[in-house]
């Protein structure tokens, strides 16, 4: 039977080969060629009007036929979460389809507890893009790991990493592996150097790698995250609001008058809600596009200003200056401006110990006298508390409480003035909005800014005008401006300053979002219940990439963190050998993962400084690391670099249900598996009950963190056990999810209880005038912590990039831009390096999957693997088994890197050639794709090169210089660290609960009586890795010899294009 | 050779056999707005894990999205025809002595790369300029890209079924769904080589073509194909393109509307906002596209018209290049009804064969008379009482 792929029968290895080898083989041999043979056939008399025998139809009937329907969720980490129906024949899915919600005859789940009742419409439907449409391929493609096993280099006696991935591994039972794993913990002299890193984006929670958490908690080890890895989020929204990152539900994206898209490709990386946004644009919507290169959604923008890469924070000033210089914001008193709650006065640090001004102390540090301070803030802190000049221009005080209308009447924004201090002295004071507008009138005008970000003065000039007239603007920017190393912050401050000015917060259609980065865990409020049980917390890592100095340490921490004045204090910390940390950085923890165990993420391929990574750290014997455990579906390039590897389940094979949000919807779903596991596999919480179960066995009772590591984990592994009670725990202790029953979710999606639908960010701060999550409850642009103003910080400004820039270094413009960056100009690396993420892929995942790296390889990705006559330098796929063989595949496509033709030619490189890409950390050899898109170095002085994010090293050519080279897209790309950004005294919001009302709420409410934190929290508040401030150079590699069909080296596309390629007569030669 | 009446070129052209006197009461017709389309390739991959996952199948994408205008699957396709055929005359007017139509092989090389040119823009790097359109002035960018989700377009006059010399080709009675008999096709390839879209495929293995099914098996059950209900960009509506003004409330039944189909007052009002794909090649192709508002409108008089100096059809404007700014126009300001209909995109599995679009809300019928969709233009704001909440949790 040839119709329709069947898994039971084909093996994989087959099935892949059919799909690529076969095929050519197929269309090369003679059948492609066959030449016409003449039968008899049935007289038909008209086929356009009727046909005798339509029986036939049956054969199509038959493929489209299913003998059953079951439904699971897809969520990735693309944050969206979309519930899929897959259709079985014979127990196998052979596809999938997205579910319409609440439709009537609609298989899979419906009402109740859908969208009628959850009052959203049915125009969330459908949810669900081709990657879960192929989650049954990926299932069965041939990366999967099938058993456990373990490196046969590794001696758990003796563990040296230096045969981390090349080594052979060893087939073992999940019994000894479990054995391994608790022994190895059970013998630590610190629990602390136990390690669990996970992506904590919001799903996989409580049976998955979520449940490592739960392990690390009570074992009382550490844990790490993406987000201290990856490092996606915006650090300026913590900056200046107090919160980890402001977004909306996708629904509310539709009623914006004016949308600008600075340097987010959200076309492609938010696929399943995007409709919401492109039917601004039918509704009157207009949409304005920031980026460096052509994106993708520059094609729905109605303009497009060119930007040069990494300038993103003169723009938003920019703007700024225009909306100021035209009065489109009057912020004369507090009482009438749109930007009252969000910019209230406030004393500058004019002089050189900076403070909050107080009418009877000059400096009120520790509040009034000695008792808590006016701001209500629970006192024992140094907060002090500040003040504002009302209309009669008297000093008034204000706690942070007051906002909005408790403001003092009057008070005004624009206040520069002096003041008398109780010590009789006078001190000159501005407030924050009169602060910020001086510096940006002197320094951000348009022309200024064009000769910064190379957009035209008169374009930005028409951009913010239209901008201030909509009535509702919403701005996103994209998380790769989040990983220059400035920009991070200082752009986004700045664009929190603008929306505060033209009232564009707290408003439907209006706002400021990123949502980039897995941090919605928030959404799940009564998550701590479960992964913090009793009052155990694992302790939050950080920072990831020090793991990086323990050892064969060859970075400078200073130049990681961009001070090549050597000015900043390093202090030791933790049980680190070396000095990594700034001072006052205490809240950040620093331990030697002596045993490290990663989840659901692929570490070491995704990890910045790649090579520095895996020789300094991975393979390094002075690191003390001395077990790598890694689960996953996929021999990976971190499992590749594994002692132990663990297989588990596809979300299709899963047996315990598990629960997820995410941040664009306002749907919590639960999903479990459809099929059974083909492999060997477990899922990570039941892994993680047996180790628990292990771990009882091997530490007596005294020895133990908790009484019984096992009782933790009972529900997976009592006979009577029901996982799905601590989902029900951990939703009871909700806000969001309080009324919610598990069982109702077997039915499909329920609306989480927030505030508003759709979920609007500080709705309460605008409308019931509650504090943002600051000192001051206001938003902040001047920030007066130490670090801040140590470092030229504390103001919105643009400063150039400590590497990537052709202008002086980590300067701000005016100093800058007569300088030259010798990297730039004397050793002539002029290209930034760009890695979006991918569209066919999120991150790595599916990065093997048939179909979708076929079309991840666009000109380069061929069903047919290896056409006739090519010059493919990458040959094939392998994967090490347990058996100490591999499993080959052939390569359905491979990496490219995009280049603009002005610069391909500078090095006579045509689309399809190999080209070396150089960078301070490392080199990496691709195949060129010669791309109009790109921005050429003529444009602004820096050239962009893009190559996508996710690229597993198979992907990439050897290198024949040096074929034991380490490959990947991240080999080029820089740890760099803001210190910024490492301090304890910013003041923020905990990842759960409002501090605002944890007063109100019940008590077993997981974040009854929470209150404001301050320094290092996971997924708030800690340095982004950035890696777009490295500069690299490129150079041909290698000619192919073989192109992939190009139309644009077509002799008619020139006229195609023109619309002149058709003639008008009766052009055919008959 | 019968001639045939072309609605879409406003002129008569020969086509090799007679058409039927009456039109279907129902025929498989869809429009796709590409302004809403962002080239997820979803429905190319629903389309194929549903019926080309097979072997032989390996290279077949019946549904796939190019990006224009270095797009092209099989590359190159629509370039080499319109330089090989002037716009007055159709595949079947320029067809060789000895065959019926006038296409080409495309060769093997040319099919294996479906995603050739994806996400791909075409001009100059606007160096101290920025790219910007306005209609009103004329203005488009002068870089670009848009995605074209291609298809079978299960044409009136399919130049497939006028080709296939064993009559394996057909046009189905009841929805016009063009097949292509498995068991009587012999793979002599004259429908891959006939099909100015080239969606008809050959099967290395089995040693006959295939051709798109037009999801006929959905459609018998009342369900939309594939390709559209799987659109998570809500760019396509499906269902009845023959359904005109005149036609009764839908099965008959009083409650449901009566008059136009959805698609049919898309494509056939007086506020026409969608156009065929290569009109001009004659086959009367029943996809019809909302074409991208941004793209300079010589690119798409090309593409989405006849594309003769004469214009002949009953299209707005006295120019064919006046129709396409015309409907770029339409589809960049939707008229309340047109945005209304635009709801029912994407709004359910189920066939809508009649509408309704009110002030406020959008509903749909299916052919047999029920209500199947029901859906505000706006998302209804909730604000919960009480100062427990929040959105910050």
């Amino acid at each position: 039977m040839w119709w329709g792929w069947c898994p039971v029968t084909v093996s994989r290895r087959d099935f892949i080969k059919a799909a690529g080898a076969g095929t050519v083989a197929g269309l090369a041999s003679s059948t492609w060629g066959a030449t016409q043979t003449v039968d008899p056939v049935t007289a038909v008399e008209n086929p356009l009007k009727s046909y005798p025998n339509r029986d036939w139809e049956q054969v199509y009937h038959d493929i489209y036929a299913y003998d059953e329907v079951d439904w699971t969720v897809c969520h990735p980490n693309c944050t969206q979460s979309c519930a899929l129906n897959f259709y079985m024949k014979n127990g196998v899915p052979i596809r999938a389809e997205q579910i319409y919600h609440e439709e009537e005859g609609s298989p899979g789940p419906g009402s109740p507890g859908g969208y009628e009742e959850a009052n959203v419409s049915r125009h969330w439907n459908p949810r669900g893009c081709m990657k879960g449409l192929t989650l049954h391929r990926r299932t069965f493609e041939p990366s999967r790991i099938k058993y456990p096993m373990v490196r046969k280099g590794w001696d758990p006696e003796d563990p040296s990493p230096e045969g981390r991935g090349e080594d052979e591994f060893e087939r073992v039972s999940w019994e000894e592996a479990i054995d391994l794993i608790a022994e190895k913990m059970a013998n630590l002299d610190d629990e602390k150097r136990f390690h669990v890193f996970n992506a904590i984006k919001a799903d996989g929670l409580i049976t998955r790698h979520g449940a490592g958490r739960r392990l690390a908690s009570i074992f009382g080890g550490c844990e790490w995250t993406e987000y201290d890895w990856y490092a996606d989020l915006p650090p300026g929204h913590v900056i200046t609001t107090g919160y980890q990152t402001s977004d909306s539900d996708a629904s509310a994206w539709r009623d914006a008058d004016y949308t600008i898209m600075q340097g987010k490709n959200l076309i492609h990386n938010k696929l399943a809600d995007n409709h919401w946004l492109q039917e601004t644009r039918e509704r009157g919507g207009q949409m304005v596009g920031v980026y460096p290169d052509y994106s993708p959604t520059v094609q729905k923008c109605d303009r497009w200003l060119p930007v040069r890469p990494g300038s993103d924070a003169a723009f938003a000033l920019g703007m700024a200056y225009v909306i100021i210089e035209e009065g489109c914001t009057t912020p004369t008193s507090c009482g009438s401006s749109p930007a009252c709650r969000c910019s209230s006065a406030r004393t500058p640090g004019s002089t050189s110990a900076p403070t909050r001004c107080s009418t009877t102390t000059s400096r009120p540090r520790g509040g009034t006298e000695g008792e808590a301070g006016l701001a209500h803030h629970g006192g024992g802190d140094d907060w002090g508390d500040f003040v504002v000049v009302d209309g009669d221009g008297q000093l008034r005080a204000v706690t942070r409480e007051e906002v909005g209308t408790e403001t003092p009447d009057e008070a005004r924004i624009d206040v520069d003035r002096e003041v008398t201090l109780a010590d009789g002295s006078t001190v000159a004071v501005r407030s924050d909005f009169a602060r910020q507008r001086d510096n940006i009138m002197d320094s951000y005008d348009p022309e200024t800014v064009e000769d910064i970000t190379t957009i035209p003065a008169d374009a930005l000039r028409k951009t913010a005008r239209e901008f201030a007239a909509a009535e509702k603007g919403q701005w996103f920017t994209g998380e790769g401006i989040n990983h220059w190393f400035h920009s991070n912050d200082a752009l986004q401050r700045t664009v929190f300053f603008v929306q505060s000015m033209l009232g564009n917060i707290g408003k439907r259609g209006a706002g400021y979002y990123n949502y980039s980065g897995q941090y919605k865990i928030e959404l799940l409020d009564g998550y701590p219940a479960y992964v913090n049980p009793d009052g155990n917390a694992a302790h939050g890592m950080y920072p990831g990439y020090a793991f990086a100095f323990f050892g064969g340490e060859t970075l400078d921490p200073h130049d990681v963190r961009g001070d090549f004045d050597r000015e900043l204090d390093l202090v030791p910390q933790g049980d680190a050998d070396e000095p990594v940390m700034p001072e006052d950085a205490d809240s950040y923890t620093m331990s030697r993962p002596a045993v490290l165990w990663t989840m659901n993420c692929n570490l070491l391929n995704q990890t910045k400084h790649q090579e520095h990574v895996v020789e300094n750290f991975v393979k390094h014997p002075d690191t003390g690391n001395e077990l790598f455990i890694v689960s996953d579906m996929h021999m990976t390039y971190s499992a590749r670099h594994a002692d132990i590897v663990l297989p588990v389940p596809s979300w299709l094979e899963c047996d315990y249900p598990d629960i997820t949000v995410g941040p664009e919807n306002p749907f919590l779903q639960m999903d479990s598996g459809v099929m059974d596991p083909i492999y060997d596999t477990k899922q990570d919480g039941e892994i993680c009950a047996l180790v628990a179960e292990k771990l009882d066995e091997k530490i007596p009772p005294e020895e133990r963190n908790v009484d019984s590591y096992r009782e933790y984990f009972a529900e997976f592994l009592d006979d009577d056990g029901d996982v799905k009670n601590y989902i029900q725990q951990a939703l009871d202790a909700g806000m969001t999810t309080r009324d919610i029953d598990v069982e109702d979710l077997e039915d499909g999606p329920v609306r989480l209880q927030l505030k508003t639908y759709p979920r609007i960010p500080f709705y309460s701060q605008i409308h019931e005038d509650r504090p943002f999550y600051t000192r001051t409850g206001r938003m902040e642009f001047h920030k007066e912590g130490d670090r801040f103003l140590e470092l030229g910080r504390d103001d919105l400004d643009h400063i150039e990039s400590p590497e990537g820039t052709p202008y002086g270094r980590n300067k701000r413009w005016e100093e800058a831009k007569d300088e030259e960056n010798p990297l730039y100009h004397d050793e002539e690396y002029q290209f930034y390096y760009n890695t979006p993420h991918p569209k066919y892929r999120t991150h790595s995942s599916w990065g093997m999957t048939d179909w979708n790296l076929v079309w991840s390889a666009r000109d380069f990705g061929s069903t047919s693997a290896d056409p006739d006559g090519t010059d493919r330098l990458v040959d094939d796929f392998s994967f090490p088994t347990g058996e100490g063989e591999t499993n080959d595949a052939p390569p359905l496509g491979e990496a490219f890197v995009e280049i603009h033709p002005e610069d391909a030619a500078d090095i006579d490189v045509e689309n399809g050639d190999y080209v070396r890409i150089t960078g301070k950390r490392g080199d990496l050899v691709v195949r060129a794709m010669v791309s109009e898109r790109q921005r050429p170095r003529s444009a602004g002085d820096m050239g962009q090169l893009t190559i996508w994010h996710g690229w597993w090293p198979q992907h990439f050519p050897d290198d024949e210089e040096n074929e034991d080279s380490i490959k990947g897209y991240n080999v080029t790309t820089n740890i760099w660290l803001d210190p910024a950004q490492e301090t304890d005294d910013l003041v923020h919001k905990g990842v759960f609960g409002d501090p605002n009302i944890s007063e109100e709420v019940e008590e077993d409410l997981a974040w009854h009586g929470a209150t404001l934190e301050a320094g290092y929290e996971e997924t708030v508040w800690a340095p982004t890795g950035t890696n777009r401030d490295d500069l690299v150079t490129v150079e041909k590699y290698e000619e192919a010899d073989w192109w992939p069909g190009d139309a644009r080296r077509d002799d008619l596309v020139e006229s195609y294009i023109d619309g002149s390629l058709q003639g008008q007569g009766e052009g055919g030669e008959s | 050779m019968p001639q045939t009446y072309n609605p879409q070129l406003g002129r008569e052209h020969s086509y090799p056999y007679e058409h039927r006197e009456e039109e279907r009461d129902w025929h498989w017709g869809m429009v796709i707005n590409t302004n809403r389309c962002i080239n997820c390739n979803t429905c190319t991959f629903a389309c194929k894990s549903t019926w080309t996952s097979g072997e032989g199948e390996e290279f077949m994408w019946w549904m796939n999205v190019e990006t224009e205008p270095y797009g092209g699957y099989p590359m190159g396709w629509d370039m080499r025809l319109l330089d090989d055929i002037g716009s007055e005359e159709t595949v079947f007017e320029a067809a060789a002595d000895g065959e019926r139509v006038r296409g080409y092989v495309a060769r093997e090389e040319e099919w294996e790369y479906p995603a050739l040119g994806d996400d791909q823009a075409h001009g100059e790097y606007p160096t101290g300029e920025v790219v910007e359109s306005d209609l009103e002035n004329d203005q488009y960018h002068d870089m670009w890209q848009f995605y074209l989700p291609r298809l079978c377009n299960h044409c009136k006059n399919p130049a497939c079924l006028a080709a296939c010399p064993r009559q394996a080709i057909y046009k189905r009675q009841e929805d016009g769904i063009v097949l292509l008999d498995q068991e009587r096709c012999r793979g002599y390839r004259k429908c891959v080589k006939a099909c100015p879209y080239h969606k008809p495929m050959y099967n290395p293995e089995t040693g006959v073509s295939e051709k798109p099914v037009g999801c006929f098996p959905r459609i018998e059950d009342g369900n939309v194909p594939r390709c559209v209900s799987s659109c998570i960009g809500k760019t396509r509506l499906h269902g009845n393109i023959n359904r005109g003004p005149d036609a009764g409330p839908a099965g008959g039944k009083k409650s449901a509307a009566s008059g136009r189909s959805p698609i049919n007052y898309l494509v056939k009002s007086d506020e026409k906002v969608a156009l065929p794909l290569y009109p001009q090649f004659g086959t009367r192709p029943q996809v019809f596209y909302m074409p991208p508002y941004h793209v300079p409108p010589e690119f798409l008089t090309q593409m989405f018209t006849p594309n003769t100096e004469q214009k002949r059809n009953d299209w707005p404007g006295s120019t064919y290049e006046e129709s396409v700014k015309i409907v770029q126009q339409r589809a960049r300001e939707p008229s309340h009804h047109v945005l209304g209909i635009l709801q029912l995109f994407g709004a359910t599995t189920r066939l809508i064969e009649t509408y309704r679009v009110t002030e406020s809300r959008v509903k749909g019928w299916d052919p047999d008379g029920k209500k199947v969709v029901d859906i505000p233009f706006q998302e209804e704001l909730e604000v919960r009482e009480g100062e427990q909440w929040t959105n910050q949790p």
